[in-house]
């Protein structure tokens, strides 16, 4: 009895509309749908606040046993952050109370930016972009920011100044495009980071670090490549050669109508 | 009581300090009022009404001194260390001053490695003497000593008289046989010589010889009989020895371009 209902509850289910299963981004390669859900769908690392491990804690002052339910802190996501890199952070929206008969006071945490440059070594840039504390954190402990971009998800990154560069660099990788003069220092710097290669299949880094809209002229240039529409005037000469090849197998004098007339009769 | 502080001992040792959790950088907040259980396996989003909103914050490590991160130095750096040391500084001049400038590498464990078969060792012989020596040799550079003579009695300079006036600059030379005065003696009392400079040799740790500008001065027990004081660190030096102008006039020169 219990499996058929939840065999009948499957036939309820309908999966939700998501930008890329409805409308014009159905029709996106497989190779973007797995980035685009790293990006918005997966649920990124804790910030803000601490995750509590473990399935059950105990009630502080009763002692009950309750089950542990990790509810994110809602985030803003700000349009300016996609020229930074962020690395996670945005802006949190709440109040702040002093007292418990006090009243509550809106306020806005939001992270400190830094004006400072990033050093790729894979693409042997220096790059002056916007930071957070938290993103020269992550470069500090990643021991350098192709690691540090290389590692972490696409969620976790969030900015679409972080996703580019990260396009970049694993275009570079895949393509050896980088020290094309130093052939030692290119193996040297190859053999460091190419285990991160193994996550991604040719067509997927082609596709990856792409914003929707971008994804979508990207598809539309594909398809137009592949329909390869020719000229209408090239058309319409061929028929027209070929009618003109017809015509002259069946030569006929063309006489004027005006020959037909004659007047003097 | 002392056999539970005995068993616990090991754990009290090994506990954390509180800064090396994650997320150091981070503002930490904890909701004031928790939001209710949700139902298990649910698809929908936790139902959050205003109260849910204060947050209380429960960690700032903004305002906290950074935790040090170790470098490992490819280049001898002025007050720090030489070629290949590990030295642990903070993040943020880390960063700035020896990562971006590839003057240092991060001490990852490959690095590490590396670093222990002397890759980026230097030889000893082209090293400084210390890590300050260079630091030392700049400052000793920029000084312009007043070396004080008498007035009335008959002197000639010798090594000391130098050792002294720069002991009055803070700067103590532990060793006579590090200062080298130039070739030909010079003896007074001589007016002529008065606010005029030479050049001496200092060797720091037996090893950089730095020229240092030295300016003489009359001096006298008697109030009466002193000369006006002038300010002789700010005019163009005129040389004793005419060999030596040059010299002077370029380190003038350096000291006016920082």
């Amino acid at each position: 009895m219990e499996s058929k209902l939840a065999n009948g509850l499957k036939l309820l289910y309908i999966p939700k509309k998501t930008k890329i299963s409805s409308g014009i981004g159905d029709r996106l390669p497989e190779a973007y749908k797995k980035f685009y859900k790293e990006w918005r769908h997966k649920v990124p690392e804790p910030v803000y606040y601490k995750a509590t491990p473990g399935k059950w804690t105990k009630d502080e002052k009763t002692g009950a046993v309750i089950p542990v339910q990790n509810i994110p802190i809602p985030l803003k996501y700000p349009k300016t952050m996609h020229s930074g890199i962020w690395g996670g952070e945005a802006i949190v929206q709440g109040f702040k109370q002093s007292g418990k008969y006090k009243s509550r006071v809106p306020h806005f945490w939001t992270p400190m930016l830094k004006k400072t440059v990033v050093y790729s070594e894979i693409l042997n840039k220096y790059m002056s972009t916007t930071v957070t504390e938290k993103a020269l954190d992550e470069i500090n402990k990643n021991y350098g920011l192709d690691h540090y971009l290389l590692k972490t998800s696409a969620c976790d990154l969030r900015t679409t100044l972080s996703l580019k560069i990260k396009r970049h660099i694993l275009m570079a990788l895949r393509d050896k495009t980088f020290y094309v003069d130093d052939n030692v220092k290119q193996q040297e710097v190859y053999d460091k980071y190419k285990h991160y290669l193994n996550n991604y299949t040719h067509e997927e880094i082609e596709w990856y670090g792409l914003t929707f809209d971008e994804a979508l002229l990207k598809m539309q240039d594909i398809e137009e490549l592949n329909e390869k529409k020719a000229p209408l005037k090239a058309k319409y000469r061929l028929e027209l050669i070929e009618e003109l090849k017809n015509s002259n197998e069946t030569v006929e004098e063309n006489k004027s109508w005006l020959n037909k007339l004659n007047p003097f009769n | 009581m002392m056999d539970g502080i005995l068993r616990n001992f090991s754990k009290l040792l090994s506990v954390q300090n509180p800064i090396h959790q994650f997320n150091r950088t981070l503002i930490i907040l904890k909701r004031r009022h928790p939001v209710q259980l949700q139902k298990k396996n649910s698809k929908h989003k936790p139902i959050l009404k205003g109260r849910h909103f204060v947050y209380d914050i429960v960690e700032n490590p903004e305002r906290m001194k950074k935790e040090k991160i170790d470098v490992i130095l490819t280049q001898y750096v002025e007050g720090l260390g030489h070629q290949g040391e590990l030295v642990s500084v903070r993040p943020t001049y880390a960063y700035d001053q020896l990562l971006l400038p590839k003057l240092a590498i991060y001490a990852s464990p490959d690095n590490l490695e590396r670093m222990k078969n002397n890759l980026y060792q230097a030889k000893d012989e082209e090293k400084p003497s210390s890590i300050h020596a260079l630091q030392t040799a700049k400052y000793l550079k920029k000084m312009v000593v007043s070396v004080s003579m008498n007035k009335d009695e008959p002197w000639t300079i010798e090594p000391w008289h130098i050792r002294v006036s720069l002991r009055k600059m803070n700067v103590h030379v532990l060793s006579d046989d590090s200062i080298e005065l130039p070739e030909r003696p010079i003896s007074g009392p001589d007016f002529t010589l008065e606010g005029k400079s030479f050049v001496v040799y200092i060797t720091i740790n037996k090893k950089e010889k730095v020229p240092v500008e030295c300016n003489l001065h009359h001096w006298s027990t008697k109030l009466a009989d002193r000369l006006p004081r002038t300010k002789f660190y700010t005019r163009t030096p005129i040389a004793i020895f005419p060999e030596q102008a040059e010299l002077l006039m370029s380190m003038r020169g350096n000291t006016n371009n920082d």
